[in-house]
């Protein structure tokens, strides 16, 4: 007799996955609460004829508006993920905790950069989003920012 | 007048280059009365470039930091004109706003990603994204005055610099002034890139800004990767643009009229003034 047909998909398919602009849609906002409107952040996407790239921005409106890229995330026009996340702190925090390179994906021209890094599903994105954002790099740079924006204004407001 | 010398001084360090570097860094500041210089594979300290370019007796130039670390800008304008205003992700763009006496200007420089890494077509895609930053930054200063400048590692005629969705820059005024064009429905914002008036032996000074022979069938030798382009408002302002090939005293080719590697850089700089002055204090 022959054995029952194995189900062959993996057991963890989940039905509440979400694309990586709602999940980068989703940091915007606390980041201004956490620094008292300090700094914000700023989401925008850019489309070519078949990938699409959102980008992070970290804002400072006390220093002339000044606005330092933090990440982008880049995939396929219809195939959200994986996505190719490209970060200051993957370069400089290459020494301190970061995972390392995966190999290059199977797409053409997608050699991994230093400051890049692949994630595969909605997790994987997430893992790296928050590595990014807890970054000593960009931890570094919130405070500096702070510090220098602080520096623009009335002692009473800074306290 | 408002002057700026950009030069890729090729970062890597070789013994014997550092000393006469420095002493071409400082005649070109002693020569040329240069605001600001913008340096991509800067090879030494900021502060240490400082120093040289001071010493000239053509200003004090100060480093005018940000967070990117890729290019460094030497300024001698007063700390108050020149802002921070915008870096990417991968620090190979930087954008100040430069206060002018009746209104403000943007300089993005920029340090693009090499063909020795990127195929075309990945170079024309990624300037699609640094396009897109510069319009971003333009619609928040409410001004298109823009100026870039750099190393763009790409040729005037490659699809990252003339692509309508990428840099956009078209080789003459003419073209330019209509300010943008219209591709499948959507508007695009026109570059004026003046360095496709220099190439070639046909022109003053050194064909290009970058000399490569390979033993590749397509092979061009000389390139333009350096290159400044202006946006429509500024372009009328372009009073002087010249690939050196001199630092004022001493030579930047070797003898066979190739750029002199092995004491300066691979890459010669360009000088480029504006009929444009900066706000006083």
């Amino acid at each position: 007799m022959a054995s029952a047909i194995p189900d062959l998909w993996p057991d963890d398919i989940r039905v509440d996955v979400v694309t990586p602009v709602a999940i980068l849609r989703a940091q915007e906002g606390s980041l201004e609460k956490k620094t008292k409107g300090i700094l914000h952040t700023k989401l925008s996407t850019t489309t070519g004829e078949d990938w699409v790239q959102h980008q992070l921005d970290l804002v400072a409106p006390l220093l002339q508006k000044y606005r330092v890229t933090l990440l982008t995330a880049r995939h396929d026009l219809k195939i959200v993920y994986p996505v190719i996340v490209t970060a200051r702190g993957f370069r400089l925090d290459s020494k301190s905790g970061f995972p390392t390179p995966p190999p290059p994906l199977a797409m053409p021209n997608a050699a991994l950069e230093a400051d890049q890094r692949e994630a595969k599903t909605e997790n994987e994105f997430i893992d790296l989003v928050k590595s990014v954002l807890q970054s000593r790099s960009v931890r570094g740079l919130i405070e500096s920012l702070i510090a220098q924006s602080n520096e623009t204004r009335p002692a009473e407001q800074a306290s | 007048m408002l002057s700026f010398l950009f030069w890729n001084l090729m970062g890597e360090h070789r013994p014997g280059r550092h000393d006469s570097l420095c002493a071409h860094l400082g005649r070109l500041a002693a020569n040329y009365d240069v605001d600001l210089f913008l340096f991509v594979e800067p090879a030494f300290p900021a502060a240490e470039l400082a120093m040289w370019l001071s010493r000239s007796g053509g200003g004090s130039y100060q480093d005018a930091p940000s967070a990117t670390d890729r290019i460094q800008i030497l300024s001698r304008l007063p700390r108050s004109v020149l802002i921070n205003q915008f870096d990417s992700v991968d620090e190979r763009m930087t954008m100040r706003r430069i206060l002018l006496a009746e209104d403000e200007m943007l300089l993005a420089v920029m340090h693009f990603h090499s063909q020795r890494d990127w195929t075309p077509a990945a170079q024309a895609q990624q300037a699609t994204t640094s396009a897109a930053d510069i319009r971003a930054m333009e619609d928040e200063a409410g001004h298109r005055r823009t100026v870039l400048v750099g190393d763009l590692n790409m040729n005037p005629f490659e699809h990252g610099l003339v692509g309508a969705l990428a840099l956009n820059a078209v080789m003459t005024r003419q073209v330019a002034q209509a300010g943008e064009r219209q591709v499948s429905g959507r508007r695009y914002r026109f570059f004026y890139n003046p360095m496709w008036g220099l190439f070639g032996d046909r022109t003053p000074g050194p064909s290009g800004t970058f000399y490569r022979a390979g033993g590749d069938p397509q092979t061009y030798y000389w390139h333009m990767f350096d290159q400044v382009l202006l946006r429509p408002e500024l372009m009328n302002s372009l009073k002087e643009l010249r690939i050196l090939d001199t630092d004022g005293e001493q030579p930047l080719l070797t003898p066979v009229g190739h750029p002199r590697t092995a004491t300066a850089s691979d890459h010669l700089p360009l000088l480029v003034r504006l009929d444009l002055n900066v706000r006083k204090e």
